[in-house]
């Protein structure tokens, strides 16, 4: 999974740089937009009897907004981590509000921020540990033109929760627990 | 105070100096035992005599002794070979303490400090103890969440523990007596920690349950006739599983542990005076070759297993291969008797089965005086009280964060080891 991952992000990196020196340009940046990206991330769950170590997995995201100005896109975005690994699937998802600041609107380069709620969960056949909180992302990205409104996006985001209880199976026990989420990756972005 | 009582109790050999030690439960942590003026001995101090075979004195037994948080002098560990004269003390006491992580805040572990406020707790009704049966356990970081499954792929507890036990297994002590002191400290990466010391109630006085089929065996009147009947059991050896499984027909072999295994199964708590629960654990002892078995035929309905080993059934059934094959060569090596030291029925091999440990103290506070069965806990002391101190936590995390056994390949005796043990 990782390899064809990884070599996916190369190309797509490698389109967008040699794409970039001949399209210094930005996409128009006007209605409706979507967009969904694709690559690594490191999670980890965090609380006073956790595992010290963050976990490497699969990230990706959808989104889709409204164009308020040439330097201020909204909209909401889901955001999703996964890995499974020794019969345990750890699933990490999001939902945020968003905003994109362009600074330079000629620029494709972007600030993101977003506030929403996130959702870890961890399973196997028989027990399921999930932990739900108010969380917060930051992000940047660099929309590089391909044409009639399409972006391709290296982007890079950390997104981490407030403590939120931790259930295992129906049963809230008595954990708090943090999220946390760096990934970066590659995506398309259409206005 | 604190840092020249840590450094005195690193200095310390088991051989204490004449200051007494006073239990220094504070708020802000636990620092064990501080010094506190003598006032004379404890009435389990200075019990032990030496056997025929032993060659350590009782004066050189007695250099193993300490103050106890009351004033009073106890025996405490000893190693089952004097290390300054060589002599033989012919039983041990299990795991040196000295190497837990806790050692440097608990010290040297008093024997018999609840035996002793019971006996002011409820003067009609002493329970003394030998002092054979203490038996000491620890293990520093181990881990409470099994690595396998949901919660062991996220969450670690890791705890240091350090345990003691009254558990004789060489007399008819416990065939009806459930009470038997216990000493408890935990310290555990997760802010639970504890520091008990109690009479616990293992299971139902005057009786026993059997180890090879969980029969009841009612035994007789219990030490003290009014003993609180306690969660939990004791499950012990008699002559039923004896026949069963250790006298065996020609061309078996003895199946030893389900013959003998015994495997007193505590369930213990702290309360509150108003019966709220601060701390509860269960801790398992269990005892692979103990040197007696009920058996109401033979005197003070005890049976030995060394002489088994010299039985043969009425069918040819005899006790072959394993113990009695190493203590006796099949009943070929005459006269090992059950206090001889080369018979292997000596107590020496034991484990622990940590289990749970709970704590619901959030916020609460740490130092409780109870009674000396862990019950009605008051912030004051009171006479017959216990200073115990509980972790200001609450650790039910909805899954089991339990304690795998420790001791099971350890062996704790030495070759001049021998029942009474």
């Amino acid at each position: 999974m990782r390899s064809p991952l990884m070599a996916a992000l190369a190309g797509a990196l490698l389109l967008t740089s040699t794409t970039s020196l001949s399209a210094q340009r930005a996409a128009e940046r006007h209605g409706v937009w979507v967009g969904a990206g694709v690559g690594l991330g490191s999670a980890r769950l965090s609380c006073d009897i956790c595992r010290i170590d963050r976990t490497g997995g699969t990230a990706g995201y959808l989104r889709a907004g409204a164009t308020i100005s040439k330097s201020i896109l909204v909209g909401l975005e889901a955001t999703g981590w996964y890995k499974s690994k020794s019969d345990i699937d750890q699933l990490l998802g999001s939902l945020h509000a968003v905003v994109l600041l362009y600074p330079k609107p000629a620029s494709g380069f972007y600030l993101k921020s977003g506030l929403g709620i996130s959702q870890f969960s961890a399973k196997d056949d028989q027990d399921e540990v999930s932990s739900q909180a108010l969380s917060v992302q930051f992000g940047v990205g660099y929309e590089v033109a391909m044409g009639r409104g399409l972006s391709i996006v290296p982007y890079a985001n950390f997104l981490g929760s407030t403590g939120g209880d931790v259930r295992f199976n129906d049963t809230v026990s008595g954990l708090s627990a943090n999220t946390s989420l760096l990934q970066f990756g590659v995506g398309l972005t259409l206005h | 105070m604190r840092p020249f009582v840590r450094a005195l109790r690193r200095l310390s050999l088991g051989v204490l100096p004449a200051s007494a030690m006073l239990a220094g439960c504070s708020e802000d942590g636990y620092y064990g035992i501080e010094p506190v003026r003598e006032t004379g001995p404890a009435f389990q101090y200075s019990i032990w005599v030496p056997g025929p075979n032993d060659t350590c004195t009782p004066e050189q037994h007695n250099r193993y002794s300490m103050v106890g948080p009351d004033g009073k002098r106890y025996n405490t560990w000893h190693p089952p070979v004097d290390p300054a004269s060589g002599c033989s003390f012919g039983h041990e006491h299990g795991r040196d303490p000295r190497g837990s992580k806790l050692y440097s805040r608990t010290g040297p572990i008093p024997f018999g400090l609840a035996n002793e406020a019971l006996d002011i707790w409820d003067a009609q009704n002493p329970r003394h103890e030998d002092h054979y049966g203490h038996k000491v356990d620890w293990e520093n970081d181990v881990q409470m969440v099994r690595r396998d499954g949901v919660s062991g792929a996220l969450f670690s507890v890791k705890c240091n523990l350090l345990a003691k036990l009254h558990q004789g297994t060489h007399s008819k002590d416990a065939f009806t007596n459930n009470l038997h002191e216990m000493v408890y400290h935990l310290d555990c990466t997760d802010g639970t920690e504890m520091h008990v010391t109690i009479m616990t109630a293992i299971g139902t006085a005057g009786q026993f349950n059997r180890t090879c089929d969980g029969t009841t065996v009612v035994v007789g009147a219990p030490t003290p006739a009014n003993s609180p009947n306690g969660g939990g059991q004791r499950r012990m050896p008699d002559r039923t599983c004896v026949n069963q499984f250790m006298r065996v027909p020609a061309g078996q072999r003895s199946d030893y542990d389900r013959a003998l295994h015994e495997s007193w199964e505590t369930s213990n708590s702290v309360r509150t005076d108003n019966g709220r629960t601060l701390a509860s654990f269960n801790p398992y002892f269990q005892v692979s070759k103990p040197s007696r078995f009920h058996d109401p035929a033979a005197p003070n309905v005890t049976g030995r297993p060394i002489d088994v080993c010299y039985e043969t059934g009425p069918a040819g059934e005899r006790a072959t291969g394993g113990d009695c094959l190493e203590s006796t060569n099949n009943g070929q090596t005459a006269g090992v008797t059950w206090d001889d030291s080369r018979s292997e029925f000596n107590g020496v091999r034991r484990f622990v089965d940590i289990n749970d440990n709970n704590i619901d103290n959030k916020d609460g506070a740490n130092v409780w005086y109870t009674d000396p069965f862990g019950r009605h806990g008051r912030r004051e002391p009171f006479p017959g009280s216990i200073r115990q101190w509980v972790g200001s936590v609450k650790n039910d995390y909805g899954f089991d964060a339990n304690g795998p056994v420790i001791g099971f390949d350890r062996f704790y005796g030495t070759s001049s080891t021998h029942a009474p043990n």
